[in-house]
């Protein structure tokens, strides 16, 4: 059963319509991954999926009821965010940033379970220190760990990977992969083709701000719809339980 | 050095305690033994009024107008997130300082509570543009714009005041506000700080997780559940409410509001909301032992308490502001 449904979103930004008409259904145990070029509206669409930002028309709901009538404190229970924006205003220690997530909790609780997130993600030795003495792929580990120690049932990460060294780039996924496995609703944006087609079990194709295709990465990663989406001549192969991506540029249009 | 916020507050709390008395003891009139006995027993004598009447609420006003500054320069920080955000950014005690200047040329100066009225009505009047502002575009930029805005809006007009001021006197007696001093302050003041601090901290109590979510920026609050507009006007109301009170009590004071914040996370205590109540006391005693410096210095050097604060507090937020800046080169 879907808990996270888009019906006909259309955002207006400004003068632009820049998310068209999109429709799709979001159901928990299953890593989402939304890929498409640059300005093709995936931010924006996260955002609106946190009522981050008002729809010129169409509706959001979880589990049945319009996202815009809930109220802020209610809606944030139930679905966690990681915006693209990265700062941290004070130097706050990591534990103590990670804890923002697990408000729910009482404070001792909340700092146990934001140490569990932190060490999760290899951070258990920093976890005492300041954040700004963290080198940037650390903080964004940080920042992670915060959404990590939410109760929220839905996960929506604005390219949760930037930052990160390829090593934990992989080891973020698979911590997501997992989390959807235990039941959550996981759904991030990544500019890495490779990574989106390893690890999700659905892609979200987007691009000028419409949702081209929703599907396994195998129908997603198709030469036609490579080369319409990002000028790209690629394939996915896939043999072993290994998916392989193979990407060459086209000349540029 | 790292000190738990009770170890730090139990320190702030006693070194004004200590100081209290210590300004308690000293003063223009040299106090014998037998002064002190009528102080205490005799309450209609002459130094009973010296220490009831004129020490102990000079004291109190200083300790409080800085606990208002310093209190509103944390909660401004906290709300724009910005280290460099004092009470005067958004252009309140500026507002404040014209409705002063005002009632001085009007020839009010000497009218009981006038200058005081008309400092707040300034501060009032500011706030009220500013909350309408907030209420159309809650983002921290617009509000920063906004704000330095009226604060240069006001300076000008009262620059202008000046400029059109009818005598000497009135321009003497304008400055003489401006640069700030808590000297023959009563009872009545003492209660208006009283009555600022308890209604901000108030407010202030369930900010916490606003505050704290901001951390992370505007857009994570948000979709942490704040209402970032209802925070914004909560803080805008309290900041202005204590700005306003601390020029109207005793004239524009800077760089309380501005250093003491910073010196209460010099001891470890980061966190935005947490670090509100230290650094009203960290600001009462600023302002505390910047008075008991002029009161060192013979009467006619005049030295006003406004440019002491900044004199005494500059090289103490520097040194700050340069360990700070050497921790940083080293990570």
């Amino acid at each position: 059963m879907p808990n996270l449904r888009l019906q006909s979103v259309s955002i207006k930004l400004g003068r632009d319509i820049v998310v068209h008409e999109v429709s799709a259904e979001l159901a928990p145990g299953r890593l989402y991954i939304m890929v498409g070029p640059n300005g093709a509206g995936k931010t924006t669409l996260l955002k609106a999926m946190t009522s981050l930002i008002s729809l010129q028309s169409g509706m959001i709901s979880y589990n049945g009821l319009d996202l815009a009538l809930q109220r802020p404190g209610v809606r944030a229970e139930h679905i966690a965010y990681l915006p693209q924006e990265r700062s941290i205003a004070w130097d706050l220690s990591c534990v103590d940033v990670a804890a923002l997530g697990a408000q729910h909790l009482e404070p001792e609780l909340a700092r146990q379970k934001a140490f569990a997130e932190l060490q999760s993600l290899g951070l258990q030795e920093v976890a005492d220190r300041g954040v700004f003495k963290l080198s940037g792929g650390q903080r964004a580990r940080v920042l992670l760990a915060r959404v990590m120690a939410s109760p929220a049932d839905v996960l929506l990460l604005d390219e949760p990977l930037i930052a990160l060294d390829p090593a934990w780039q992989r080891q973020v996924l698979i911590r997501l992969k997992q989390r959807a496995e235990a039941g959550q609703t996981v759904i991030l944006s990544l500019h890495d083709l490779h990574l989106a087609a390893q690890f999700a079990d659905t892609v979200l194709l987007m691009d000028k701000g419409r949702l081209v295709k929703m599907d396994v990465p195998e129908k997603i990663f198709v030469p036609s719809l490579l080369s319409e989406v990002f000028n790209l001549k690629g394939e996915l192969i896939a043999g072993e339980g290994q998916k392989t991506l193979r990407l060459e540029s086209l000349p540029l249009l | 050095m790292t000190l738990s916020l009770r170890s730090l507050s139990l320190a702030l709390g006693m070194a004004i305690v200590g100081l209290l008395i210590v300004l308690m003891l000293f003063g223009d009139v040299a106090m014998s033994g037998d002064m002190w006995f009528d102080a205490f027993f005799r309450w209609n004598s002459l130094p009973a009024e010296i220490i009831w009447g004129i020490r102990l609420p000079r004291n109190l006003a200083g300790v409080g107008v800085g606990a208002m500054l310093g209190m509103s320069g944390a909660l401004m920080q906290g709300l724009l997130r910005n280290p460099l955000a004092e009470p005067g950014l958004l252009g309140v005690s500026a507002g404040s300082g014209l409705g002063a200047a005002l009632a001085i040329v009007f020839g009010l100066g000497l009218t009981p509570f006038a200058v005081e009225g008309f400092a707040l009505a300034g501060a009032v009047l500011v706030a009220v543009i500013l909350l309408v502002f907030v209420q159309r575009f809650p983002q921290r930029q617009s509000l920063i714009l906004l704000g330095v805005g009226l604060s240069s809006l006001c300076g000008a007009l009262m620059a202008l005041v000046f400029n059109l001021s009818p005598s000497p006197v009135t321009t003497s007696e304008m400055l003489s506000w401006m640069m700030g001093s808590v000297q023959n302050r009563s009872w009545y003041d003492v209660l208006m700080c009283l009555i600022g601090l308890a209604v901000v901290s108030g407010l202030s109590l369930r900010l916490g997780k606003g505050l704290r979510f901001l951390t992370l920026g505007e857009e994570t609050a948000r979709s942490m559940g704040i209402d970032m507009t209802r925070l914004t006007q909560v803080i805008v109301i309290g900041s202005s409410l204590l700005a306003g009170l601390s020029v109207s009590v005793a004239g524009v004071i800077g760089f309380v509001g501005l250093a003491a914040p910073h010196f209460v996370r010099a001891f470890g205590i980061k966190d935005p909301f947490t670090l509100i109540w230290p650094s009203a006391l960290t600001g009462g005693l600023m302002v505390l032992v910047s008075d008991g410096l002029i009161r060192l210095l013979p009467p006619t050097a005049d030295v006003h308490l406004g440019v002491l604060t900044s004199l005494v507090g500059a090289p103490l937020f520097a040194i700050l502001a340069y360990k700070s800046a050497r921790s940083w080169m080293q990570d």
